[in-house]
């Protein structure tokens, strides 16, 4: 197992390096930075964005640059930004509470997926089978945007008939101080969406693996013993039906990520999405390459997560 | 096909895709109102002469809705048709030959694959083009994003197809590699591709108004059906059939997209079709 570990790593690690060179120049070589100042009217002094050129160091040649940036990031410097902020404290902040819809959501997502898939599975072809997958073919067609903003008014009308606030649908709780319990309130709608947004397309997976399994050997094995019908399901189906669902959840993480952006951005909060919207509207590059540089690293960390996992899970996979 | 057109779904989601298409491309000529010419009637609800309605500026919402419709659906289809070509001949190259064009293949995609695309395809579209973004700019980008994922299909269904014994008895009579990839593996494979160009058509029309929706899109005066919600949401209120009809259009667009794909997977897959809708 150490060994497999060990082998995983060493692929993950020159990734993320490959992964924030191939970002940096992207980033370098699709925009210039300078545009706003260059469009100004009337036009500032050459001198006056030459001295901004070397500020910001964009006088240099773009293989310094990286260096330059890769080695400051090592020492917590994620470089200038254009609003004047500190780039770690703000992502930071914003990471909280991105993190905390995002965590919630794929848990609550997951579970709706494998108690639906195994349903689903079950009783194949059955008449909760046929309304059960309707109901996930519409949302998978489902835009996220869309349905926020149309659970945003069906929540403004609740609060208006129930009196008080019960579902907050502006900001994200943090600059009003709520914690604890009364964060409910704030998270409550945008995970609504992003569960919504995702829970469909992972409770398909499972109910096809699902099926598989319930054709297998062993599980008729496990009803010949005498197990219920229920208790096989649990036993030894479920284990074996969700272990590709670890790898899925991994994978998905790119399109989880995008729904956060879209909801947040419905119920405006001061996220991760907000950070980088306004960070492109900007053209504020280290704060965009600072973005991509965490979830770059959030992906890589989460499919070496999955790659181990699936290795505790299924002795198989650490000698293929 | 025959078995395609036994399943009612898939049928019917055809039927309906097809009169999509011919609202959005076909429509704009025959209806009387333009997208981009006011109207007098400014903010009406759906009526005869309006059938969806007006904006508070005078816009036709029907005009609008069948231009939005028209660009979401050429996006969504250039993006899946671009994205399958590409991702089906980087995924056979890969699986056939294996070994280091493979391994560099792989990583290429590993490495696009780990940014989250919204996000990578907003800086692309907002850095190269501003505010100027064209269709054709966003379609690109998307169509850049996409690739991989059917060439990661496509890839692992050639790995399996090509130690088969038809692949080994072309090479046995000298058939060249260019020929066994054209001739064999790529149509043996078409089942896998048609299903990822009906998945891809269903997320890239996600994936476009989503982008259109933060502003990073399609931008006015043109229009696409992620905008029209954009502009309309906070009329949810007063104007609401704004509001509804561009989100309808973007649901059924997918669904029907989704709906033809599960019709050709259990079309071409034998061992799926164990429940016999039709």
């Amino acid at each position: 197992m150490l060994r497999f570990a060990i082998r995983r790593f060493a692929i993950a690690a020159p990734m993320l390096f490959i992964a924030s060179f191939v970002m940096f120049m992207m980033v370098a070589f699709s925009g210039d930075p300078m545009s706003r100042y260059r469009s100004m009217d009337p036009p500032p002094p050459p001198e006056a964005i030459a001295s901004i050129e070397r500020q910001l160091g964009l006088d240099q040649p773009v293989l310094v640059r990286y260096w330059n940036w890769l080695t400051g990031i090592f020492r917590g410097d994620f470089g200038a930004s254009v609003a004047n902020v500190d780039i770690g404290a703000e992502l930071g902040a914003r990471m909280l509470v991105s993190f905390r819809l995002i965590v919630l959501a794929v848990l609550i997502a997951a579970v709706v997926a494998i108690v639906v898939g195994v349903i689903s599975a079950m009783r194949q072809s059955g008449a909760i089978d046929n309304v059960v997958s309707t109901l996930v073919f519409i949302a998978l067609a489902l835009p996220v945007f869309w349905v926020g903003v149309l659970l945003k008014y069906a929540a403004i009308e609740f609060n208006e008939a129930a009196g008080t606030t019960v579902f907050y649908t502006v900001g994200d709780g943090t600059s009003s101080g709520a914690a604890g319990l009364e964060l409910v309130g704030f998270l409550a709608l945008p995970t609504i969406v992003l569960v919504i947004n995702q829970f469909a397309s992972w409770s398909r997976y499972v109910r096809s693996s699902m099926i598989e399994v319930l054709s297998a050997d062993y599980m008729r094995l496990a009803r010949a013993k005498g197990l219920t019908k229920g208790r096989a399901v649990v036993r030894h189906g479920l284990r074996n039906a969700l272990m590709p669902f670890v790898t899925i959840v991994a994978l998905d993480f790119s399109a989880l990520v995008g729904g956060a952006i879209v909801s947040e951005s419905i119920f405006q909060w001061r996220g991760m999405g907000d950070l980088l919207l306004n960070g492109i509207r900007n053209l504020d590059v280290h704060v965009v390459m600072a973005w991509l540089l965490v979830f770059a690293t959030a992906t890589i960390v989460l499919n070496l997560l999955a790659d181990l996992v699936y290795g505790v899970l299924d002795p198989r996979i650490r000698t293929a | 096909m025959r078995r395609f057109l036994r399943n009612p779904t898939s049928l019917i989601a055809l039927v309906v895709f097809v009169l999509v298409l011919l609202f959005a491309f076909v429509g704009p000529q025959l209806w009387i109102y333009r997208y981009d010419v006011y109207t007098d009637d400014i903010s009406q609800p759906p009526s005869l002469a309006h059938p969806f309605g007006t904006d508070s500026t005078g816009y036709d919402t029907m005009a609008q809705i069948m231009r939005g419709t028209q660009r979401s659906v050429l996006i969504a289809l250039v993006v899946a048709i671009a994205a399958t070509v590409v991702g089906s001949i980087v995924g056979a190259i890969a699986g056939y030959f294996r070994g280091l064009a493979d391994a560099a293949i792989m990583r290429v995609i590993d490495v696009i694959l780990v940014f989250p695309s919204i996000a990578v395809a907003a800086v692309l579209a907002y850095l190269s083009m501003g505010t100027e973004t064209s269709w054709t700019t966003i379609a690109a980008v998307l169509a850049f994003l996409a690739w991989p994922i059917v060439a990661r299909v496509v890839r692992a269904t050639v790995m399996s197809l090509a130690t088969s014994e038809y692949v080994l008895a072309a090479r046995g009579l000298g058939v060249s590699h260019l020929g066994i990839i054209v001739r064999h593996l790529i149509p043996n494979a078409m089942g896998t591709i048609t299903v990822a160009v009906t998945v891809l058509t269903a997320t890239a029309i996600l994936s476009e108004t989503a982008l259109s929706y933060l502003g990073f899109g399609v931008q006015a005066p043109d229009t696409s059906l992620g905008l029209l919600v954009s502009t309309s949401q906070s009329a949810v209120m007063t104007r609401p059939w704004l509001f509804y009809f561009p989100g309808l259009f973007i649901v059924l667009i997918a669904l029907c997209a989704s709906f033809i794909g599960d019709g050709v997977r259990h079309a071409l897959d034998p061992r799926q079709s164990t429940r016999r809708s039709a």
